[in-house]
């Protein structure tokens, strides 16, 4: 099989685009996704500063990766969740990606938090996964507006979006399709969040890792077994591989076509009952926002 | 005889014969995108053929939570 743009053996097959790159015009496919994304959304300027949410594995150290090449000042931030024999691990990854591109990282330790993730799913009656994605969020914001940051931006892909779209749209989650989106901007409490990767899929982040020679984390989160997300991965495979840019499609058509629509919905629909948490700050429809009730609820043992 | 590497849990397993990248991700029950096949640190299409003595390297590329 012989690249698209040179002519030279490919090393990967896309039939999304029906394309296949070698090394060199597979990297120069990818750094065009990710520049199209950020220009077409206005995720950020050149000189502005970035938080890369680095969880260790090969999305989010292929988004700090391109972001450096592209010459974006993106610092990096992991959250280390003291998860046994896993935490440690990733963490390993992280620190080793930053030291040896020179680039600023930021760690913050949940046990000192008080609420690491072993003791959450000890003492939290929600899903793991769901209440881990919860208090990533928060520490995102929190590290992001304390060292004023402009943006954050994490590395979720195509299959991460797709698979999100679809199990929202089967349920007509209408506030979770609202949020859906690869810019959510900045409002009082919170910072805004981009997701540079949005256009491309999982095969192509895992090739461009490989191929920039990134050494990262590839094992799952002991935690994770029950994750319904993978399954709808599945089925968005199986379609992908019968009908290739299905994927493609109902991400950019959802954005295109009923995003627009959405975001006037929302517009009309403000939440006037979402305040500042007294606590922390951070907005909750509560007295006190769901981190704050938990860390209490970890702190005195029930 | 091939051998097949996984990463990153480190599994290997043989075929006695080689074939094409496509056919030996099939006998895998893998599709083309959904798995990197590396030899001598390049990746492979799924035209490519995988000869006897060859050793590989399987990536799959879904996280997995």
């Amino acid at each position: 099989m012989k690249c698209r743009r040179c002519g030279q053996q490919a090393e990967l097959e896309l039939p999304s685009h029906n394309a296949a790159f070698c090394r060199d015009c597979f990297f120069i496919f990818f750094q065009r996704q990710v520049e199209k994304a950020i220009k077409k959304w206005e995720m950020f300027k050149p000189q502005e500063r970035i938080l890369v949410a680095v969880s260790g594995g090969k999305d989010s150290l292929a988004l700090w990766d391109i972001l450096l090449s592209l010459g974006y000042k993106a610092s990096g931030f992991f959250l280390d969740l003291k998860i046994e024999g896993f935490s440690e691990k990733a963490k390993e990854k992280v620190e080793k990606f930053a030291q040896e591109r020179q680039a600023p990282l930021i760690i913050l330790d949940l046990s000192e938090e008080g609420i690491a993730i072993p003791w959450v799913v000890k003492y939290s009656p929600k899903n793991p996964c769901s209440v881990c994605g919860q208090i990533k969020r928060y520490y995102f914001n929190y590290i992001t507006q304390k060292n004023k940051f402009q943006v954050l931006a994490t590395g979720h892909n195509l299959d991460d979006e797709t698979s999100r779209l679809l199990a929202n749209v089967l349920r007509w989650q209408m506030p979770y399709l609202i949020e859906q989106s690869p810019v959510l901007p900045s409002i009082s409490g919170l910072a805004k969040k981009v997701k540079p990767l949005y256009r491309l899929g999982e095969y192509e982040t895992a090739a461009y890792a490989f191929l920039r020679k990134i050494d990262y984390f590839a094992f799952p989160c002991p935690y994770s077994k029950k994750a319904t997300s993978l399954r709808y991965k599945q089925y968005m495979n199986q379609l992908e591989l019968e009908f290739p840019g299905t994927k493609l499609d109902f991400y950019e058509g959802f954005l295109k076509k009923l995003h627009p629509l959405l975001q006037l919905l929302s517009k009309k629909k403000k939440n006037k009952d979402l305040h500042l948490c007294p606590q922390c700050g951070y907005p909750t429809l509560s007295n006190e926002c769901g981190i704050c009730r938990l860390k209490h609820k970890i702190k005195n043992g029930n | 005889m091939i051998k097949i590497r996984f990463f990153p849990e480190g599994k290997e397993i043989k075929f006695s014969k080689g074939g094409q990248v496509k056919q030996i991700l099939k006998k895998l029950n893998l599709s083309p995108t959904t798995a990197l096949v590396i030899k001598n640190n390049q990746l492979l299409t799924s035209d490519l053929f995988i000869k006897d003595g060859d050793e590989i390297e399987i990536r799959l590329v879904g996280s997995k939570g």
